[in-house]
């Protein structure tokens, strides 16, 4: 082929690019992959004696409806929607929650027990509390660390069931501080459910709102970061 | 060429794809090439679907991909790694199931 048939080569990849792309959904990589195709098909039937107008016509239509092929790309690549950044945000945001509710409700469970056995260790129990949050809070992390690391192209829609398990740890967690603590711990104000509901109340929806926003942007950079990272591969 | 229908054709997508990289390192018209030699001609693809499927099996970690320049054009390539083989050769035994139960099915009956 001479520079003028690459040049109409040229322009058919970037139309076909261009319509395949009306959605930003293409990286680097697949403009690359295309465009290498086109060439080789043209090359290859521009061989077998087509001109390359006619090896451009019969490309394209091998090539397929473009439609449909920007449509398995969407399904591919759901990360490229904006829905999914709000999606893996409430994603983020659930998991850390309910991991925080998780180290909370095993805190109160030991804190029962201490009260249980020992009411005199009261003062005691701030001081062994801090460390036992920390400890699960690593052992959570760390567990969690471990699982992306060995599966780092991991697919987020599998943990659909994270926000569900947080909700129904949050409602157990709930349960525990208000009907379940107050109960059993003796050296608990009768006013103090009161106060601590409130307390909760407040401390949640500002939780909510704060590592919810958190979410979303680190889920905006991670995947922008991974975009540009499959740029320059 | 065989008309065949765009459910099947998706179905096979993955064990074809997969079991051309399994012989060695390829870039996505090649492997069309192949499935073309492979099936004799028969098998008639819409090549462009290829490319998403490509982009699925990264993305599922079944294989891995690198970008080099050849002739001065850059040309995608891909490589099956340890867990797209293992989910060959889970795929490799439902098709074997699946063409065994209809070979058994649709082969005459002899009467003795």
């Amino acid at each position: 082929m001479d520079s003028k048939d690459y040049g109409l080569v040229k322009e058919e990849i970037t139309l076909v690019i261009s319509e395949l792309n009306s959605k930003e959904i293409l990286s680097n990589q697949d403009k690359i992959e295309i465009e290498d195709h086109f060439y080789c098909d043209v090359e290859n039937l521009v061989g077998n004696g087509l001109s390359t107008r006619e090896a451009l016509l019969v490309a394209r239509s091998r090539f397929g409806a473009l439609d449909g092929i920007r449509e398995d790309y969407e399904v591919v690549k759901p990360e490229e929607n904006l829905l999914y950044f709000v999606f893996i945000g409430v994603l983020l945001f659930s998991f850390m929650k309910g991991l925080f509710v998780a180290i909370n409700m095993i805190a109160q469970v030991f804190w029962i027990g201490i009260y249980m056995y020992n009411s005199t260790f009261i003062e005691n129990n701030f001081w062994m509390d801090i460390p036992l949050r920390f400890i699960l809070l690593g052992i959570g992390l760390l567990v969690s660390f471990r699982l992306f690391k060995r599966n780092p192209t991991v697919n987020f829609n599998r943990f659909w069931y994270v926000p569900i398990l947080y909700v129904v740890l949050e409602v157990m967690h709930r349960t525990m501080g208000f009907v379940v603590l107050p109960g059993i711990n003796p050296y608990e104000p009768v006013n103090a459910l009161r106060t601590y509901g409130v307390m909760m109340q407040n401390e949640t929806f500002v939780g909510i709102v704060l590592i919810f926003l958190i979410s979303l942007v680190v889920s905006f950079k991670l995947f922008r970061l991974k975009r540009e990272d499959h740029r320059y591969v | 060429m065989k008309n065949i229908s765009k459910d099947l054709v998706a179905a096979s997508c993955i064990p074809l794809v997969l079991s051309i990289l399994e012989e060695g390192e390829d870039y996505g018209y090649s492997i069309i090439k192949k499935v073309m030699v492979a099936s004799n001609n028969q098998l008639e693809w819409k090549e462009g679907s290829l490319y998403p499927v490509l982009s699925k099996l990264e993305k599922n970690g079944y294989v891995n991909s690198d970008i080099r320049t050849e002739n001065g054009r850059k040309r995608k390539y891909y490589s099956i790694n340890k867990p797209g083989k293992s989910k060959l050769a889970e795929l490799r035994e439902e098709w074997k199931l699946i063409t065994n139960t209809m070979n058994t099915l649709w082969t005459p009956k002899t009467t003795v």
